[in-house]
């Protein structure tokens, strides 16, 4: 029908009759015309008969008659009609079409040729010999002749889509081939780019299904963890050779991994191994497809070292890690080597979505560009490819269906596209197929938990268990809904069953709980057991964070222990002078903070509890009851008693708070003495003796106004404050010339840099900012980013260093953060998703998790008068002070 | 005076409705859309409005968690507790933007902050501010200045 009407539009477009022809055969096909628009079909087919009659050489009549007998559904006649004018090109086509439409495709290929021959050549043509080859199934055929097309069409045709879905309809089986074809439609003809889409993501559905299926990557045994954690250290500290060779060994032992692969990639690249890198990257992206980072890691590697031979590959890699992960930095790539292939429609979206994403309009020009060196370049021109690594496909499971198998795979790209709803839908598939299949139980599970219906998911996991026990992770993810259903008991077991069963979060989970009830020798076993298990993943890097401070405090605890044995003996000789000398003993908390400034983040914690979890809501209610006894009404009185002094009441959770504060001093090998010693709370505990002392007299609404108030005062008033001054004493450091220094100073007396002269040092900004962290923080933060800083330069033959400070304001807060931008004159080869993603292990890891944990970020930009700068953002402390 | 007592909790509403139970009406809203679709029905005289909420379900938390992250590395957790401890001030914004003139009191301590203050009082005015500690007087007395 499409068909027929686009004939008749062209019919409809064709000349007004008939220069040449007899007034009499004229006047019937005016009439014809005329009987034609108004769709009277016989009508018009009586007219144009005379026509043809009178005048059988006239060929427009011969067309349009064929044209109303079309419509007439008078088909074979119709055709006959078209033979008629067999030399004009419009009756071909039209007799074309009408055999591609009557399945007739060897004649529809006949005609379309003889079509080719009148019309010069027309590409358009092209777009019907391809169609009348799909209907032959010859679909190499008609791939060529779109081609054809593509390679010397430019005018939009309806044909294009047409043939486009006719061959992705028959290339059902190749999908990758499928999707080519599409792309390059589209790319040809961006307007149809709406049109295809459909036909578009089927394909990069399964595409990316079928990629997953033959993935299948393993995890690292704890040696190999061990080993991967030790090159990346080795290659952070400069030490190439002992990372080469870890990661060497280690992609034999563990050779489906891929962060093995993808850590072995950043070393090769760095040793200027870069056919290697591209092998390492390409073996990475097989065995994990779905992860953004290695497809910008290929872009930019082949975006930067082969010379602009490869743009259009690099340009795809960005497009695929893009996908579904917006990134300022990668849409700038993204519009540089489209802008190098010379498909400037591409630029312009991908500058559009760079500047929505960064909005200051700042650039990374560096971390796609080709080299600016001649002789750099020259080499590049000739650098070799990698080729193409071998990976072996997976296959389905023994007995498992092929279709449900893939159906499971083509949910999990659904499920990764937030498509939760196809992606229920292809779950549901492989489930009618195979009801038992445990892999699509669990993706039911997981989409059945994020919709909210917890009790579906907990039978589909229960399910799942009773198909395959051995499932940590589905045990994992059963014991948090049973928590949320509140069937803690069941939850608890679940959870001590996934941990045996080696699921890393419940172990890691298990780890955290002992921690926080400050069970450290426990804590730590546990933590091990996540580690004989995990190598990465959301939750590694708190992990690792993790089993840094359990260690430390586990040598703390054996330090004190040892003061504390010999305190003991003293204690038992010569107990009676210990107790004079007891209020004398001990420190303040400033000693704690002085001797550990590890301790700030907890002291800052647990102040913080104090400040929100005692005073407000609670103690803050005292000047009310004064005021109500004084008007004779107990009632305020016995309902505070109630708060303050009833089990997890307000006083004891202020004394738990003070106890856990001493628990942590004695970690750190430091006696607190806060009631006698410490001039902050020695009066809050103090004033908090006093109101445990009314306890009885505010529970009988018989206290006297006068002591409730003198109590309040000190809680509320002088307590609070004191507090706060004290939080911002462990939270806040104040930016000046010597905390860059100092840092500066710290690298430069580092082994590796000792031989290095002290660069250029350029520091500028407004004076007196203070930011909210805390100081060992801020100083570990840039150690990091200056040596990084360092080592870029050196490398880049540059010796000038910068750090510049500066103020932005959120809009809707009002809460101001300082920038301190460190910058310097090296190539830029890293991105901010990179940063983030911890791909490229150069200390940098550890400054952003610093920044994360003082509510800060760090970004990579441009920055005017150096290359680049890497930029960390803090809170800023309005007033504070060190 | 009838107060809409904006909090994700009870405590505010429970505490301001024993001790200050005479001259005052208060109503409580659990949330930053509750609070603005009472006063789009009316009849308030002024707000008290908690800062932190986080004990809201995230679709009832104002702003953009997606966009906030930035600020955060990326991390989606920090950019909720971000919203969640400064969710009066969306809430704030939110109900002036609405076009609601009426006097805020937050309950969040601005005095280490006088140039921050300075500036929201700038935007958002009429509305003032009183620490976490306040007594009920306290809060009575500064409604009563707010709404004078």
């Amino acid at each position: 029908m499409t068909v027929l009407l686009l004939s008749l539009l062209v019919g409809g477009a064709r000349a007004e009759p008939g220069d040449g022809l007899p007034a009499l055969a004229r006047s019937f096909f005016v009439e014809g015309s005329r009987r034609q628009q108004n769709g009277d079909w016989r009508g018009a087919a009586l007219r144009f008969e005379k026509v043809v009659e009178m005048e059988p050489s006239y060929t427009p009549a011969w067309c349009r008659l064929g044209d109303v007998l079309a419509e007439d559904g008078r088909t074979d006649a119709a055709r006959r009609a078209w033979e008629g004018g067999a030399f004009d090109p419009d009756c071909v086509e039209s007799l074309g079409r009408a055999e591609l439409d009557l399945a007739l495709y060897d004649d529809a290929l006949g005609h379309f040729e003889t079509l080719s021959r009148l019309t010069s050549a027309d590409p358009r043509v092209e777009l019907l010999i391809g169609r009348a080859l799909v209907g032959r199934e010859d679909v190499d055929g008609a791939v060529a002749a779109l081609d054809r097309f593509l390679a010397r069409g430019t005018e939009p045709s309806d044909d294009l889509p047409e043939l486009v879905e006719a061959i992705a309809a028959q290339l059902g089986d190749e999908p990758e081939r499928a999707l080519g074809v599409v792309d390059r439609a589209i790319e040809a003809q961006p307007e149809l780019s709406e049109r295809l889409q459909a036909v578009r993501d089927a394909f990069v559905v399964e595409v990316r299904a079928i990629e997953m299926m033959g993935a299948a990557p393993v995890s690292l045994d704890a040696d190999q963890r061990r080993a991967l954690e030790d090159a990346r250290k080795a290659f952070g500290a400069g030490d190439t050779d002992r990372a080469l060779a870890l990661l060497e060994g280690l992609v034999d032992r563990a050779t489906r991994n891929p962060d093995v692969w993808a850590a072995l990639a950043d070393v090769r690249e760095a040793t200027g191994d870069v056919t290697g890198a591209e092998y390492a990257l390409l073996v990475a992206k097989t065995l994990a497809p779905q992860r953004p980072e290695i497809h910008a890691r290929i872009g930019q590697l082949l975006a930067v070292h082969f010379g602009g031979r490869y743009d259009r590959e690099a340009l795809a890699a960005f497009e695929r890690a893009l996908e579904g992960n917006p990134d300022a930095d990668l849409e700038w790539c993204r519009a540089e080597l489209a802008r190098r292939v010379g498909s400037f429609e591409v630029m312009r979206r991908a500058l559009e979505a760079h500047e929505a994403l960064r909005g200051d309009g700042r650039t990374a020009r560096e971390l796609c560009a080709l080299p600016t060196d001649a002789a750099v370049l020259r080499a590049d021109l000739d650098r070799p490819r990698a080729i193409p690594p071998v990976v072996p496909a997976v296959d389905p499971p023994e007995g498992v269906d092929p279709t449900a198998w893939l159906a499971v795979h083509r949910a999990q790209v659904h499920l990764d596209n937030d498509d939760d709803a196809r992606a229920l839908e292809e779950v549901g598939a492989a489930l009618a197929l195979e009801p038992e299949l445990v892999k699509a139980l669990n993706l039911q599970g997981h989409l059945l938990t994020k919709a909210g219906d917890h009790a579906g998911a907990v039978a589909v996991y229960e399910k799942s268990l009773a198909v395959e026990p051995d499932q940590g992770n589905v045990m994992a993810a059963l014991s948090e809904l049973l928590r949320t259903l509140g069937r803690d008991a069941e939850a608890r077991e679940m959870r001590d069953r996934a941990a045996a069963a080696r699921s890393p979060v419940a172990r890691y989970l298990l780890a955290r709980e002992a921690f926080d009830a400050n069970r450290w020798w426990e804590a730590r076993d546990r933590l091990d057991g996540y580690f004989e298990v995990a190598s990465s993943g959301a939750i590694h890097g708190e992990a690792t964070a993790l089993r840094d401070e359990i260690d430390r405090r586990i040598r703390w605890f054996w330090a004190a222990v040892v003061v504390g044995s010999g305190a003991l003996l003293a204690t038992v000789v010569v107990l009676p002078t210990a107790v004079l000398l007891r209020r004398r003993a001990g420190h303040p908390l400033s000693a704690l903070l002085a001797r550990s400034p590890r301790a700030f983040r907890e002291v800052a914690r647990i102040v913080s509890a104090i400040r929100h979890e005692v005073l407000k809501h609670n103690v803050s209610a005292l000047p009310g009851v004064a005021d109500a006894l004084e008007d004779g009404d107990p009632g305020p009185a016995i309902w505070a008693a109630e708060r303050l002094f009833g089990k997890g009441g307000a006083v004891a959770r202020f004394r738990r708070y003070v106890e856990e504060l001493e628990e942590l001093g004695r970690a750190h090998q430091v006696t607190l003495n806060l009631r006698h010693r410490d001039p902050v709370f020695a009066p809050l505990l103090a004033a908090m003796d006093r109101l445990q002392g009314l306890e009885k007299r505010l529970a009988a609404g018989t206290a006297k106004p006068a002591e409730v108030r003198a109590v309040s005062d000190a809680l509320n008033q002088e307590g609070f404050r004191a507090l706060g001054q004290l939080l911002d004493g462990v939270c806040v450091v104040r930016l000046t010339p010597g905390v860059f220094e100092e840092a500066l100073e710290g690298v430069l007396s580092e082994p590796a840099f000792r031989t290095t002269p002290r660069p250029d040092w350029v520091l500028d900004g407004p004076e007196g900012l203070a930011v909210r962290i805390f100081r060992g923080d801020l100083h570990d933060i840039l150690v990091n980013l200056l040596r990084n800083a360092l080592e870029a330069s050196i490398e880049a033959g540059a010796d000038r260093l910068g750090v510049r400070l500066g103020l932005e304001e959120d809009d809707i807060t009002g809460l101001e953060r300082v920038e301190i931008r460190v910058c310097d004159d090296a190539p830029r080869r890293i991105s901010t998703a990179m940063i983030r993603g911890r791909y490229i292990e150069r200390g940098l890891g550890l400054a952003v998790d610093l920044t994360s944990r003082a509510g800060g970020s760090i970004h990579v930009e441009d920055e005017p008068g150096f290359s680049k700068a890497v930029v960390v953002r803090l809170p800023l402390s309005e007033g504070g002070s060190t | 005076m009838r107060v809409l007592v904006i909090e994700d909790g009870s405590e505010y509403t429970e505490t301001l409705s024993r001790f200050l139970p005479d001259g005052f009406d208060w109503v409580r809203a659990g949330s930053g859309p509750e609070g603005l679709a009472q006063l789009g029905v009316g009849g308030f005289d002024a707000v008290f409005l908690d800062m932190r909420f986080d004990r809201v379900p995230q679709d009832q938390l104002l702003g953009d968690v997606e966009a906030t992250a930035d600020r955060f590395n990326g991390d989606p957790v920090q950019a909720r507790q971000f919203l969640e401890d400064h969710q009066g001030l969306f809430v704030l914004a939110a109900l002036r933007e609405a076009g609601h003139s009426i006097p805020v009191l937050l309950s969040y301590d601005f005095d280490a902050e006088p140039r921050r203050w300075a500036k929201l009082v700038e935007k958002h005015a009429p509305v003032d501010y009183l620490p976490d500690n306040a007594s009920p007087a306290d809060i009575a007395g500064k409604l009563h200045a707010l709404t004078g």
